[in-house]
């Protein structure tokens, strides 16, 4: 078994080095992304403006504001105009509540922070048609799974988990944009992707009346996550190590 | 032992002057030491020249600078280009002539340098620097050093006068309507320029005669240079054409290709000039006679009559060269003919006449001889003559002629070898039954029913007629066979299957030969090349931001070709030192190879194949590259759109942001790799991208250029 999965190793090298330029040869390349994710979905305390204490709150969003979920990526061009990317990211957005909605639940009124990390594979196709310009430079296309595991907290610092058992949700996306190298070895990815996460759409259909502080909290953590992951502006830093 | 080593020493030194081998004549190559305005960075030039202009008002000074600009950057560039001769037989020569008019005038003198140019055009040219261009296709026609001291002596003050700079500046006055060109339609704006030109090239006519009246030249040599200017669109030749010298035996040509009446040659020297950038002939020789009037004496050769005639020499056998290279056929054919009167047992010019035969008789074979009648006038008109009377089977089985004849006095020239396979498999594609038309014995019966019967004899008469129709036989190509499709709708369908199949067949076959890996171990990097331009700004070719990315070249496919082992040798004209004159010389042929392959629309051999061969076994491959890029900056338009869109959805700021505050670009890399032994283009790469240049999108590409090369 052993020379099996040693021999399927050594073929896949091979056919991984087979004809795949890379930049000057380099072929695996680490990223640090910013993912910045447009906050309309998942409004909260962070760019709420509060106008004068907790009774006053109204609901005047600041439509600048962005949430970030920090992510690592490692790519390998496997082929002239493919990689394979395996990323890790950390999660941690709030919650929408109710506000702006008329509901007599007074715990609607209070934030939560969705914490968590999520995994990912990536797939990320260079459009050498039209771009034109060899991986990792250039225009590309990516589809990725993510799986993701959160939990619900009171506030960003708290370290005691709302549930039991975390979520945990698989998903999917579809984005594009571009890679430049800025520098020698040095990459900027910008772009945008969309994705679907695959919770309970309760949060779509019924409203806070609906549910009871347990539904409230957890859908709210379900319509976070799928606004986290909706759009997601892609501003990375990169570097090409081998 | 002492008087050895001073004639050796002696002889040496006229080596560039009279070295030249006229039986086995080599093409004209750089020498020597690089001159400085060879070496020294273009940006640093411009820096120079920009402190020392002056004028009258802001915007005049500015003109200046920009035409400094263009004008040094244009200027590197046909340096660069490999026409430009330096410390060779010619240019030597040339330097000497100005030093003698410039004589009494030595500051003058530093400031000016004359170069020889491989060009076939009845030209000499000055540049505000101080450079003076002489093209050998006016050297060629000079009757004697004076007037080459005359023409000398008219650009020099070009010079002086600052003409070049000043018509720029006045130029833009007129399309702008500045001054005394204000409310001038369009066509009075052409004629103000032309008036502007004519003057200067007045003013350059008779201040040169001042100057020239001050040297030792004759007198009276100089209103002949007008006869020369009116010769200067017609090719040069003269004597009478020797058609018995491409007969022999039974291979007779019909009388009718040379009878022709040669009618008197003559030019209206009084031509209209309204439109023209000089005045015409009538007016320039009688201004000249004028200034001349009452002045005689002097001598028409100062250096020496030998070497003048020597250098003349050169520059006829170089044109033959370079006609073929612009495929000039029949004027290399006359060239070369004129020429052979002189030296009939020159090998060079034996395959001249040869290599323009077989240029004529391949465009032939695809009907596109085209020789303008107008041209050909005198006793040249019988070569026109002669050319245009044949049919491209006669041109054909001439130029096969030819070619044998060339390769029995040379059995081991490639190039004639190629030539004559090459012309072979042409010809007998569109010739059927090639092979049997031909007598194969001096004394061999006539073979009937021919169209052109006299061909039958063209190789009776070789010293070896065996060995050429050995070569005949094994490379005529069949014919391509009469359609004989199947007629029933059945058939027909089944013929359309075999033949889809037949064709997917081949394309496998193509894309295995595609993917068949080149293993390139060294590539010479040929005169790489960069253009950026910022459409946004009013100097919109960047020129030094191009020069920094040439310079910075050579270390980045250095880099590239470390990485993947492979060796490299780059001929960069913008980094050039003055020890690398081989690099020179090397760009000079291969300018002119690349040349030529760019200007033929079918694969045929090239006229310097055998010069090519030399220069890959000089470099030690077979593979060369030219290579380079051009970037492209626009304005963006719908900034509004941008700008409404970050009002609206402000989360989009960032994105319309750098809509807004950046330029719309593209680049475009290129790579073209040529096996010069094949002369096949191995490998084509062409990226346009949609994305700004900088360093390492560049590098990207070289690397993935040479990577292909390599696997």
């Amino acid at each position: 078994m052993r020379s099996f999965y040693l021999a399927s190793l050594l073929l896949m090298t091979g056919a991984v080095s087979a004809q795949v330029p890379g930049f000057m040869g380099k072929r695996f390349s680490l990223f640090v992304d910013a993912n910045a994710t447009p906050a309309f979905f998942i409004q909260n305390d962070h760019n709420q403006v509060i106008a004068a204490g907790e009774s006053a709150r109204t609901y005047n969003s600041n439509r600048l504001a962005f949430t970030f979920r920090p992510q690592v990526t490692a790519e390998y061009l496997v082929g002239r105009n493919l990689s394979l990317g395996f990323s890790y990211s950390r999660i941690s957005v709030g919650t929408q509540g109710a506000r702006g909605a008329s509901t007599d639940k007074n715990y609607a009124l209070d934030d939560d922070v969705v914490r968590g990390k999520s995994l990912g594979l990536e797939l990320k196709f260079f459009r050498f048609k039209k771009s034109a310009s060899i991986a990792p430079i250039g225009f590309y296309r990516t589809v990725s799974v993510y799986l993701t595991q959160t939990n619900a907290y009171d506030n960003r610092g708290s370290k005691a988990k709302l549930f039991v058992n975390d979520f945990v949700y698989p998903v999917v996306s579809y984005g594009m944009g571009r890679q430049t190298m800025i520098a020698k070895s040095l990459l900027l990815k910008t772009g945008v992707e969309v994705g679907w996460a695959f919770t309970p759409g309760n949060w779509l259909r019924e409203g806070p009346d609906d549910w009871n502080v347990q539904e409230f909290s957890g859908y709210n953590v379900h319509q976070s996550l799928a606004g986290d992951y909706a759009v997601t502006l892609h501003v990375a830093l990169g570097y090409t190590l081998f | 032992m002492m008087r050895f080593c001073f004639w050796v020493a002696f002889l040496a030194t006229l080596v560039p002057a009279c070295g030249q081998d006229f039986d086995g004549y080599k093409t004209l190559l750089p020498q020597g030491p690089v001159p400085k305005d060879f070496t020294e960075r273009t940006s640093e030039k411009v820096a120079a020249e920009v402190t020392a202009v002056a004028g009258k008002n802001t915007r005049q000074r500015n003109a200046k600078k920009r035409f400094v600009m263009e004008s040094t950057f244009s200027i590197d560039d046909f340096l660069a280009s490999g026409s430009v001769l330096f410390n060779d037989a010619v240019s030597v020569y040339l330097d000497e002539v100005l030093k003698e008019i410039l004589k009494t005038q030595p500051d003058l003198k530093k400031k000016v340098r004359v170069y020889a140019v491989k060009s076939a055009s009845v030209n000499a040219f000055t540049t505000n620097s101080g450079l003076i261009f002489v093209n050998l296709g006016l050297l060629s026609r000079l009757d004697n050093e004076a007037q080459l001291a005359f023409v000398l002596s008219h650009e020099v003050v070009h010079y002086q006068k600052k003409h070049v700079i000043n018509a720029y500046v006045t130029n833009i006055d007129i399309e702008q309507g500045r001054g005394d060109y204000r409310k001038l339609s369009v066509s009075e704006k052409g004629f103000a320029k032309s008036t502007y030109s004519k003057e200067k090239e007045s003013e350059a006519d008779l201040s040169g005669a001042a100057i020239y009246q001050k040297s030792d030249y004759a007198k009276d040599s100089v209103e002949n240079i007008f006869d020369i200017l009116k010769m200067a669109d017609h090719p040069l030749s003269w004597g009478a054409f020797p058609k018995d010298r491409f007969e022999s035996g039974r291979y007779v040509f019909p009388d009718s290709f040379t009878t022709i009446d040669v009618k008197p040659f003559a030019v209206d020297e009084d031509y209209d000039d309204s439109s023209s950038s000089h005045p015409n002939i009538k007016k320039r020789r009688e201004a000249v006679r004028d200034k001349f009037k009452g002045i005689s004496g002097g001598v028409d050769f100062r250096i020496s009559e030998t070497r003048f005639q020597s250098i003349r020499k050169i520059a006829r056998y170089e044109l033959c060269r370079q006609f073929l290279l612009e495929h000039r056929y029949a004027e290399s054919l006359a060239l070369a003919t004129s020429l052979q009167g002189e030296n009939p047992g020159s090998s060079y010019l034996r395959e001249t006449v040869a290599k323009a035969c077989y240029g004529l008789a391949r465009q032939g074979l695809k009907d596109e001889v085209n020789l303008d009648e107008e041209e050909w006038v005198g006793e040249a008109v019988r070569i026109f003559n002669f050319v245009k009377q044949q049919s491209d089977y006669e041109l054909s089985v001439l130029a096969l002629r030819q070619l044998a004849r060339c390769q029995e006095a040379t059995p081991n020239n490639a190039e004639i070898s190629l030539m004559t396979k090459d012309l072979i498999k042409a010809f007998s594609e569109k010739h059927d039954s090639l092979t049997l038309n031909f007598v194969r014995l001096a004394n061999g019966q006539p073979i009937d029913h021919l169209k052109y019967p006299y061909t039958q004899y063209a190789f009776a008469d070789l010293k070896n007629p065996a060995a050429f129709f050995d070569v005949l036989d094994k490379n005529v190509v069949p014919t391509k066979k009469v359609d004989t499709r199947p007629k029933t709708k059945k058939e027909r369908k089944e013929q359309r299957k075999l033949e889809a199949e037949r064709e997917k067949v081949l394309a496998k076959q193509r894309r295995k030969e595609k993917r068949k890996p080149l293993n390139v171990n060294k590539v010479v990097v040929v005169n790489p090349l960069y253009k950026k331009i910022d459409k946004r700004k009013s100097q919109r070719v960047r020129h030094v931001e191009a020069e920094k990315v040439l310079i910075a070249i050579d270390e980045k496919i250095n880099d590239a070709a470390g990485k993947l082992g492979m060796a490299t040798e780059i001929i960069n004209p913008n980094t050039i030192t003055n020890t690398q004159v081989s690099q020179m010389q090397s760009n000079s042929v291969l300018s002119d190879w690349i040349d030529e392959q760019m200007r033929s629309r079918d694969k045929t051999i090239s006229p310097i194949y055998n010069e090519m061969v030399a220069l890959a076994d000089k470099h030690k491959t077979d593979h060369f590259m030219w290579m380079g890029g051009i970037s492209v900056k626009t304005k963006r338009y719908l900034k509004g759109f941008y700008i409404g869109t970050a009002i609206i959805v402000p989360t989009l700021t960032p994105w319309c942001a750098y809509y807004v505050f950046t330029a719309d670009a593209a680049t475009l890399y290129f790579a073209l790799v040529f096996n010069v032994r094949t002369q096949e283009l191995e490998l084509l790469d062409v990226r346009p991208m949609a994305m700004k240049d900088n360093g390492a999108l560049l590098q990207s590409n070289i690397y993935y250029t040479l990577f292909n090369l390599k696997n």
